[in-house]
């Protein structure tokens, strides 16, 4: 039975010391060596040039950059991001929820096709769209000649180049983010627990606020934070509908390096925001695992 | 159906509710599409006079021609950089150590958690000192990695949910590692390495922060042409036509991709179902 | 086993169907060297000393936890062993990766491709080793109809049932002539029905290839109605290796005694022909077993009535409990040596005893089985 093939298959075994074990390993590695090299190389390198510029680069170190941060026109754009952040945070979780509650317990051809919807729209060009509400929310546009055609108002409101166009524009862009986690969430909730508080007697809102809303606040947490964190950093629909009147962080920064032109105030700028968002991210972990961005929530 | 906690007036009034959501998710990208076949310069929802002359702009001017050929470029380039890095890195996620596997899924996802604005400077600051401003190859390479995400994402969902006794099958059965990997492992992962690939497609064709910084004066992608004329005003009409055509890209992609999926999973679930029983 | 005309399997193989089918050589032994694994500080298999023969059926049972799924792991070589060897034939394979082992394995499962057809996936592990189409054509026909599966060459794996599967997922495993069959509770997740109809067909293809089997199962029946031997595990050590009839009637301790039916465990000292239950009551046993010892008669062997032999003491029982379960009338009796099960097999003469009801008991000192307590 022994023929020469298997007594080499033993010899070559033995001289690789292989055992499948390691041999598994080297293939993890192998495979990570690339995406690792990327990332490292253009991930890392940029961001830690970046930190480098910010503490003054070939001049430095120093905070210089770092203490024209604590100018008052600074606290501002830093407290006007973080407060439309919370809100549009907030707003899409208020919107959301029943959305969400209705695509995941009300099974039809209705809410099929709006899953797909929402799918869809969460692959649209993000710059189209926000073009799209400069045309319905203008002076002259769909919204304003609705209300004006039904008697609301005798003069066109200004919805957009001001705060409210971009509240508008960012809830509409990260509403199906907020849904989308939710919907996982609310999925797995098992029903038989709601129909058994309420065979024990709870009234509908009773079972909802003490066994359906807990069950589902993992989701709700998680989708706020991704929501917060997207907001934070939004440059284009700020930017475009906005009209100056909305000005945030991300647009200060475009504004350093492009009108400016002083490279280590945006960089210590970014520094603070990329802290901001790692910090974010390392939250996101701490409560939800980013595990269930990679899909293992799903099994 | 497994709703208790509504009765039905509860249940119509919600689904109203979704329903008007949905328009208003669904609505600002449809707008431009009727807009963008109207024949004169006003922006109206329903034109006087329905004309591709938009459209024929888009293919003509040459600015905005050239726009678009480099975008289409630069999304084919960096999607498929992001793609072989994305499921490679993907792949070794599923295998690393619990620990190790972790921190990796922290690295890899922060592209897209750290806002594009603060990796656009860090690019540009980086490629000024290189002088790599304006040119194609580290235009691209910035978008490989902006885009890895996307790719990981559904990759790494389709392996968790992957039987690891279908490699180990492969393995009995005579097939090395690598073997193992290009015949039974990628082949399962298609769909969603497709999927990935779109998503990471229509991100880069998408991109503008970062393109501002890196394209310089010669590269003009589109996303930055577009910008350029909502800046002006937005009173450029071929603005409508390229959304349109964007629009029509995506919604066919999604199509395509939630269409396969569907398939994959009835068929992931006659597999399912011999390892459920 | 890379060629299959050696001589010696011609009188096992091309049994009719398979006339133009490869010729199969019947499997090669497979030992097991104090083959332990350790996961930290625990022994998932400790000290695994066994061997089997070629053309052997053995299974390997153990409830979950007991280790078993580690032997199979490492036989199949995902685990690598911390110490011992692992022979197949004479070739350790303990350091040797899967695909270079030739040994074929049925997963739990089945772990067909999804992604491949019927025959596909049977020439899977043809094409891997570089065979010509003509011959991958030749043996994925010649292991298709070995299953009966034959027609459904072309159907996608999610258009079979799972006793298709199955029958595919051997097909899978037999068609490269492996040096052994490793089986994963390959019939787990079958019916009752289909489970025993391909019980017989497993049991049939492995004797008429010859093969090797090692079959690892948590479910004694099964175990027992297929193998040659079954080797027992419990908390990563080897129980008892045995034919089935011996596992029943002659338990290595009292693990097994329980793992195999019910069985009446009598804990006592044993010395020269004489047992001492713990309650000092003398019984007459057969065996050379001294000192500490567990009586084991299984409900079966309890007859009431009058001792039949002369030095077997008078013992006598309260019934406490009296059930009916299908042909047999279980009753158990509450007696100086514990609780005394017993099972009569019914028929017209025998009618059910009251609860309450003082009854004589004994046995046939020839059926007690002494094990020595470890």
């Amino acid at each position: 039975m022994n023929s020469t093939a298997t007594t080499d298959g033993t010899a070559r075994g033995r001289f690789r010391g292989a055992d499948w074990e390691a041999q598994q390993r080297r293939v993890t590695v192998t495979v990570l060596i690339l995406p690792v090299i990327l990332m490292t190389v253009l991930f890392l390198v940029p961001l830690g040039y970046l930190v480098w510029l910010s503490f003054g680069g070939p001049n430095g170190p120093n905070i210089n950059s770092y203490k024209q941060l604590t100018a008052p026109v600074y606290l501002n754009l830093a407290y006007f991001t973080l407060q439309l952040a919370f809100f549009v945070t907030v707003a899409c979780a208020v919107i959301a929820y029943p959305l969400a509650y209705l695509l995941a317990n009300i099974e039809s051809a209705i809410s099929r096709f709006m899953i797909l919807s929402l799918l869809i729209s969460l692959s649209l060009s993000v710059l189209a769209r926000t073009y799209s509400w400069i045309i319905i929310l203008q002076r002259n546009g769909v919204v304003n000649d609705i209300l004006q055609g039904a008697g609301l108002t005798s003069q066109p409101l200004s919805l957009v180049y001001n705060q409210t166009g971009v509240y508008i524009g960012m809830i509409h862009i990260l509403l199906p983010y907020m849904v989308m986690t939710l919907y996982p969430t609310m999925r797995a909730i098992d029903s038989s627990l709601v129909r058994s508080a309420l065979s024990l007697g709870a009234t509908p809102w009773t079972a909802f606020r003490r066994i359906y809303f807990p069950l589902s606040l993992s989701g709700l947490v998680s989708g706020s934070i991704l929501v917060f964190m997207m907001a934070i950093g939004f440059f284009v629909t700020p930017a475009i509908l906005g009209g100056g009147q909305a000005n945030t962080i991300v647009m200060a920064i475009q504004n350093q390096v492009q009108v400016l032109v002083d490279l280590p105030l945006a960089a210590a700028t970014s520094v603070v925001l990329l802290l901001v968002s790692l910090l974010i991210l390392v939250v996101y972990e701490k409560i939800a695992g980013v595990e269930r961005i990679f899909g293992k929530g799903r099994r | 159906m497994n709703e208790y906690l509504l009765g039905q007036n509860g249940r119509r009034i919600l689904i109203a509710y979704g329903l008007l959501l949905i328009i208003f998710i669904v609505v600002p990208a449809l707008v431009l599409v009727p807009i963008s076949i109207g024949g004169d310069d006003s922006f109206v929802i329903v034109p006087d006079s329905l004309s591709l002359r938009w459209y024929e702009v888009l293919l003509q001017d040459a600015r905005w021609r050239n726009a678009l050929v480099l975008s289409l470029q630069l999304a084919t380039f960096s999607s498929i950089i992001a793609t072989v890095a994305g499921v490679l890195g993907a792949i070794g996620i599923s295998r690393a150590s619990p620990g190790i596997a972790k921190a990796l899924r922290l690295f890899f996802i922060a592209p897209i958690i750290v806002p594009l604005m603060v990796v656009g400077v860090g690019f540009y600051v980086l490629y000024a000192r290189m002088r790599l401003v304006g040119s194609f190859v580290p235009l691209g390479m910035a978008h490989a990695v902006l885009i890895l995400p996307f790719v990981m994402l559904p990759v790494s969902a389709r392996l968790y949910s992957m039987d690891p006794r279908l490699e180990w099958a492969a393995a009995s059965l005579g097939a090395g590692p690598y073997r193992t990997m290009f015949k039974v492992t990628l082949p399962l992962l298609m769909p969603a390495i497709l999927a990935g690939f779109a998503f990471a497609f229509i991100f880069s064709f998408d991109e503008v922060v970062v393109a501002q910084f890196l394209s310089g004066p010669r590269l003009e992608t589109l996303p930055r042409r577009m910008w350029e004329g909502i800046q002006m005003g937005g009173l450029e009409k071929t603005i409508t036509a390229v959304s349109t055509v964007q629009l029509i890209l995506a919604a066919l992609a999604m199509l395509l991709i939630t269409i396969w999926q569907r398939r994959a999973a009835s068929r992931g679930a006659a597999s399912r179902r011999q390892n459920d029983s | 086993m890379t060629l299959s005309t050696s001589a010696a399997s011609a009188g096992t193989s091309a049994k009719g169907d398979s006339g133009t089918g490869p010729t199969v050589g019947g499997g090669v032994g497979v030992s097991f060297d104090k083959l332990s694994k350790k996961y930290g500080n625990t022994h998932a298999v400790d000290g695994f000393d066994l061997t089997v023969a070629p053309s052997e059926f053995l299974s390997i049972l153990g409830p979950s936890g007991s280790g078993k799924t580690t032997v199979l792991m490492l036989i199949a070589g995902f685990v690598s062993p911390t110490s011992g060897r692992l022979l197949l034939g004479d070739e350790d394979i303990s350091r040797i990766p899967p695909y270079k082992r030739n040994i074929g394995v049925v997963f739990q499962n089945y772990a067909l491709f999804p992604h491949l057809d019927v025959r596909r996936n049977v020439a899977f592990p043809l094409e891997v080793r570089g065979l010509s189409q003509d011959e991958i054509r030749r043996k994925v026909a010649w292991a298709l109809d070995r299953v009966h599966m034959g027609q459904f060459a072309d159907r996608r794996i999610s258009q079979l049932s799972g006793g298709q599967q199955q029958r595919v997922a051997l097909a899978r495993a037999i068609v490269f002539e492996p040096r052994a069959l490793l089986m994963d509770e390959p019939l787990a997740a079958l019916d009752r029905n289909l489970r025993v109809d391909m019980q017989h067909e497993i049991r049939s293809l492995q004797r008429s290839l010859g093969q090797t089997v090692i079959y690892v199962t948590h479910d004694q029946e099964e175990a027992l109605n297929l193998s040659d031997r079954v080797a027992v595990m419990n908390h990563g050590r080897l129980q008892q290796v045995d034919a089935p009839k011996n596992l029943y009637l002659r338990p290595a301790n009292p693990f097994v005694a329980g793992f195999f039916g019910e069985a009446n465990l009598i804990r006592g000292s044993a010395e020269s022909g004489v047992f001492t239950t713990e309650h000092g009551v003398r019984l007459p046993v057969t065996g050379n077993v001294s000192g500490k010892a567990v009586l084991c008669v299984r409900p079966e062997m309890v007859v009431f009535g009058e001792p039949q032999q002369p030095d077997f003491p008078m013992l006598q029982g309260k019934v406490v409990e009296t059930r009916y379960r299908g042909s047999v009338l279980h009753i158990v009796l509450d007696t100086p040596l514990g609780q005394i099960r017993s099972v009569q097999h019914i028929n017209t003469t025998n009618t059910e005893p009251a609860e309450g009801t003082i009854m004589q008991f004994g046995w046939d000192p020839e059926l007690g089985h002494l094990m020595v307590q470890e």
